[in-house]
């Protein structure tokens, strides 16, 4: 007879098609006598069922062939034909062909200066009153254009590279929690015109541990005048997922509450009312369950009552 | 393996750009989605795509006709999704609002239903949601072989050719998947 616990093992191989018809036989045998495993068996069925929701999500043909021109980009970079090595050799013989070794090594030296005094001519220019090749920090937020090219975060180091959009491709490097870097973010969702843009800063600003006051504002400020649903969507969320302090209560409730009033989107509005619930710490304002009860959505008007039901002291009857 | 395909491999491996990134067609629409799967982030696996194939081209001199060209392959997505889940530091995970609907025909979604309401929708998605996050905690060797296994389909000793280890230690990631699985949504099952 075997052991229940080798049969454990049994019933998922069966679950998979991966047992043997003599296993199949014991198992058949086993789960007949033993009711401990016959539940074991119908537990693991369920949830083998249920892993099947886990949404499948594959890519369009306009998807594939995207990432197929780019990997042709790549491969045919990687694949230019490399210099010749012998170029060196050939200048070197130019160079020196007439000379002694003793003129090699100077003309090697004159050569070194000759570089080192074209690079402080060239890269070494003095700042001018009309600056547009070093901005400052202040300048660049004054601006009502974001001159943002990119953000880029590494998860790994957790840095952001700003590319900004100037004469000589300047960028803005640091750690996501910097202030001067939330506040870059916080410009570039409040100027860019580029929602790709917008949504990596959104993306970025969800890497920190905590968010600057400037960064909360202009998430609010974003999310009253941002046009595409997913960034919207993201952009609440974050706002619903950072530490409530005294500070920011209030603005995150009023920002909250104007979503769940008068947003189109009943995601968006649904994880508005899941972010006011947690201000208000699992209790109904009277101002949430007034927004919630005339909703469209059933899933809130339902979960306000429901709020409503559970608070011992209600407020309003 | 079909003489198509070894014709084409050979070719691949003298430097024929074409005849590699025709087997990329071949391949590449299973892969982004095993790597979504692995990842769950729709820009990750778009520069992890690009990485997988970019190491391929790298290696396929490598190759030795010795296994099936899509265990190897896999075997480079799988080994990708795994170090690319070491070096995060944060698991990051994709609210599919993004991609999807009449504004995005980038991506779609394979095995839901349409004509959802909004709470339904809203419902599978915090399912989904639970089930990732309980994938999630797998290890990455669990991780893998479960995903290949129950998302895939694939046989337990073309797993083991995968990740490069025995049908027995594959048997062995599996169960304790399986078990961790049922453990985990054992709560959600009884609400």
């Amino acid at each position: 007879m075997k052991k229940c616990e080798e049969i454990r093992e049994l019933i998922w191989l069966a679950m998979y098609d991966e047992i043997t018809s003599e296993q199949n036989s014991i198992l058949e045998n086993h789960l007949q006598t033993c009711s401990e495993c016959q539940l074991d068996y119908e537990e693991t069925r369920r949830t083998i069922t249920l892993l099947n929701n886990k949404l499948q999500l594959g890519a369009t043909e306009l998807q594939l062939e995207s990432s197929r021109t780019e990997l042709h980009e790549r491969l045919l970079f990687l694949t230019q034909p490399k210099l010749n090595k012998n170029w060196g050799a050939k200048l070197w013989q130019v160079i020196s062909l007439d000379f002694a070794p003793s003129w090699r090594f100077a003309t090697a030296v004159a050569l070194l200066f000759i570089g080192i005094f074209t690079g402080k001519f060239f890269f070494a220019m003095p700042r001018t009153g009309a600056d547009a090749f070093f901005p400052s920090l202040a300048e660049l937020l004054e601006s009502n254009i974001s001159n943002i090219e990119s953000v880029h975060y590494d998860p790994g180091t957790r840095q952001v590279a700003i590319k900004l959009n100037t004469l000589n491709d300047f960028t803005i490097r640091g750690d996501i929690e910097k202030p001067e870097i939330q506040l870059m973010l916080a410009h570039s969702l409040a100027n860019e015109e580029r929602p790709n843009v917008r949504l990596k800063s959104v993306r970025a600003l969800e890497q920190t541990r905590t968010l600057n006051d400037d960064a909360v504002h202009s998430l609010a400020d974003l999310i009253d005048s941002e046009e595409n649903t997913g960034i919207r969507l993201r952009a609440v969320k974050l706002l619903t997922s950072i530490p409530i302090t005294p500070a920011l209560k209030e603005v995150l409730a009023q920002t909250l509450l104007k979503v769940l009033l008068n947003d189109s989107n009943s995601a968006i509005r649904i994880e508005a009312f899941r972010g006011l619930s947690r201000i208000e710490n699992g209790a109904i304002a009277p101002a949430l369950f007034d927004a919630a009860k005339n909703d469209s959505s059933e899933f809130i008007r339902t979960k306000a009552q429901q709020m409503l039901e559970r608070t011992e002291n209600p407020v309003f009857p | 393996m079909g003489k198509e395909e070894e014709l084409l491999i050979r070719k691949a491996q003298r430097g024929n750009l074409k005849a590699f990134e025709d087997l990329v067609r071949c391949y590449d629409e299973k892969i982004m989605r095993l790597i979504y799967n692995m990842v769950n982030n729709v820009e990750d696996t778009r520069d992890i795509y690009q990485e997988v194939f970019l190491n391929a081209y790298k290696a396929i001199t490598k190759f030795r006709f010795e296994s099936e060209f899509y265990t190897w392959l896999y075997r480079i997505v799988v080994n990708r999704c795994i170090n690319f889940r070491k070096q995060k530091a944060r698991v990051q995970h994709d609210s599919l609002d993004n991609y999807l609907g009449e504004n995005n025909s980038s991506w779609k979604i394979l095995n839901t239903s349409e004509n959802k309401n909004p709470e339904e929708d809203y419902i599978n998605k915090e399912l989904n949601e639970l089930i990732q996050t309980s994938i999630d905690r797998l290890s990455a060797q669990q991780k893998s072989v479960f995903i290949l296994k129950h998302y895939h389909g694939y046989k337990l000793s073309e797993i083991a050719t995968i990740m490069n280890c025995s049908e027995g230690t594959v048997k062995n990631y599996m169960f304790r998947a399986v078990q961790k699985l049922k453990n985990h949504l054992r709560e959600y099952q009884q609400f």
